[in-house]
């Protein structure tokens, strides 16, 4: 594990909090906990979480089985009460003002869950009088996710896809600022899961905030601004996923004097862990500077046979982050 | 509130288990007539207009075994299926939610019970003709009648809307479809044996089985009815330790109150997790 992430690691603080620009967020967050806490007897599923999601980015909120994402999104939404803490949605406290931050909001909580007597299109239906909106939005709904020709057919008799798809709808019907996803991506195929982040990506562009919770890493890394990653109701990090992921960054080495190379990179202050294998350095190093890396091994005379870039992945560093914690 | 009775209006008239029990209530309700009017003596409840109090007897009759299945599958299934999430992540307030979903099941039990006059009406005409006593009885029809049907329907769904309740409440409780049909069926099945074996011990064991709400619910349509119906016919015939229905319709209300009580206190406190 590299020296930057034992820091972020120790101190569960967010890495970064910097926008596109490259400058801090300022105003109402969408989404703002404070030391929310959920415990059931002597189990604390949510320990003191504390997150900010800024308004029109995708906040990924990732997690091992477990970990509290579902519980801490239950809080969100009023279906579970904190035990303490706080969280305010769209500048709001979900104690006081839960019926006016759900009707600005769509979720999904789990699995998809509709009448299973009813058709796709009378569960709309029904979400539409429950939600108090008009039912005439149900049609562009149903083509939305390319459910229009399965609208008559019955929900029990979707496949999980369609009923994913479905719920994806629902939680869009009230035209929601803020998409509280968990698992949207579960039994979609893999159509399905490119439709999914491209939905993302459209909602994201149009000014919705979505805080979004898979086990699908690689569709999170594409789509997430940031990402936070919890761990027996512990935030363990959270920070933009580029600076995350970019701060890992690995150069493979092969070299001949492997154990003086290491000396010699470890001196460089850019430089972070430096791991040697036999004849091969894996060194942890922004990979735009791998010219200079060669550059100051030759410098000491001492010769790159081979170099290749590791790129990090967030599945990787996901599992850097919560294996070492798990036990 | 009339958001949530718009969404469980729409629920009820998509969902077949509804439909299904007003099928078992008319067939059981002919069966009663014709069982009833095969035997000579007894069939003269059963000629119309009186025939529409047989048929609130009937029904009234028929509520422990039918109302509690609407009632604990209408509270059990929204957490069997997780339909409760979907619910109150759309609209929160989970009180207005139970009375909305109870206060459309009551409409339910009322249209059911238009049903069985429906029924009535058809069965007790057939009665009539086929027995040679005409399809009308007439000299019976009066003001005085009419009143006494409409408290009939009114204690007929009065008993019916207990039921209803029992079984929500259960269903609610333990998040259960099967428990909350199971506890409303079932208590009356345990309060009939529980009287019996109270009353044979006698002392203040009687004097509690006394107050079951079964003892309210099992006669009060019959009760209401008995001064339109033929003096001294099985049917006008109750017992004489009965409670009075202003006691009847006292006691069933505490009941209901409890039982509406504990639904409401338990879907406001509790968590969410299913």
């Amino acid at each position: 594990m590299s020296k930057t992430s034992e820091i972020q690691l120790e101190s569960g603080a967010e890495v970064t909090d910097r926008s596109q620009n490259g400058h801090m967020r300022a105003g109402t967050a969408a989404i703002e906990s404070s030391e929310l806490t959920k415990t059931y007897g002597h189990l604390v599923a949510v320990d003191h979480l504390s997150l900010r999601v800024e308004r029109a980015e995708i906040f990924g909120f990732l997690g091992p089985n477990g970990a509290g994402k579902t519980t801490t999104m239950r809080m969100l939404l009023g279906l579970v009460r904190p035990t303490s803490g706080n969280a305010r949605i769209l500048g709001m406290d979900i104690a006081t003002h839960l019926p006016e931050i759900l009707a600005r909001t769509g979720s999904i909580i789990e699995n998809p869950t509709f009448y299973p007597f009813a058709s796709g299109r009378d569960n709309l239906r029904m979400v539409a009088r429950l939600s108090g909106v008009s039912e005439s939005s149900i049609p562009a709904i149903l083509d939305l996710v390319d459910l229009s020709s399965a609208g008559s057919k019955n929900f029990k008799a979707y496949s999980l896809g369609m009923k994913q798809r479905l719920a994806v709808g629902a939680a869009l019907l009230n035209e929601p600022e803020i998409l509280i996803l968990d698992e949207p991506a579960n039994g979609l195929d893999p159509a399905g899961i490119v439709e999914m982040r491209e939905l993302m990506k459209r909602l994201k562009d149009e000014g919705h905030t979505v805080l979004i919770s898979s086990h699908v890493l690689h569709e999170i890394e594409q789509i997430c601004d940031r990402i936070l990653i919890l761990n027996h109701g512990r935030v363990v990090v959270q920070g933009s996923v580029d600076t995350l992921l970019g701060g890992r960054d690995l150069l493979e080495v092969r070299i001949e004097r492997a154990e003086e190379a290491e000396a010699v990179l470890l001196s460089v202050p850019w430089i972070g862990e430096v791991t040697r294998d036999g004849d091969r350095l894996l060194v942890a190093a922004p990979l735009t500077r791998a010219a200079d890396v060669t550059r100051i091994l030759a410098e000491r005379e001492l010769y790159v046979c081979g170099l290749r870039p590791q790129e990090q992945s967030l599945e990787r560093y996901f599992l850097d982050v919560t294996s070492g914690d798990a036990a | 509130m009339i958001a949530y009775m718009s969404f469980e209006w729409l629920k009820l008239t998509k969902r077949w288990m509804p439909r299904i029990i007003l099928f078992l209530m008319v067939c059981l309700t002919v069966l009663a007539f014709w069982g009833q009017g095969s035997r000579v003596g007894n069939q003269g409840d059963l000629f119309l207009p009186r025939g529409w109090l047989a048929a609130l007897i009937y029904a009234s009759f028929f509520a422990p075994f039918f109302w509690p299945v609407l009632g604990g599958s209408w509270a059990g299934n929204e957490y069997g299926w997780g339909t409760i999430r979907m619910i109150l992540t759309r609209r929160p307030y989970r009180i207005q939610h139970a009375l909305g979903a109870l206060s459309i099941l009551l409409v339910a039990v009322a249209l059911a019970l238009v049903a069985m006059l429906l029924v009535g009406s058809v069965a007790g005409f057939l009665v009539g003709v086929l027995t040679g006593n005409g399809g009308f009885t007439s000299g019976v029809l009066s003001a005085g009648f009419l009143g006494t049907l409409l408290k009939s329907f009114l204690a007929a769904w009065y008993v019916g809307a207990f039921y209803l309740i029992l079984a929500y409440a259960a269903g609610t409780v333990f998040r259960s479809a099967a428990v909350g049909i199971g506890i409303g069926i079932g208590s009356t099945l345990a309060e009939v044996v529980l009287r019996g074996i109270f009353t044979a011990l006698g002392g203040t064991w009687r004097d509690v089985a006394q107050h079951f709400p079964v003892v309210y619910t099992q006669d009060m349509a019959r009760l209401v009815a008995a001064p339109q119906l033929i003096p001294g016919s099985s049917m006008a015939s109750v017992g004489s330790d009965l409670p009075g229905i202003g006691e009847s319709i006292v006691l069933l209300a505490i009941y209901m109150a409890i039982l509406l009580a504990i639904t409401l206190v338990t879907l406001r406190t509790r968590d969410v997790t299913a």
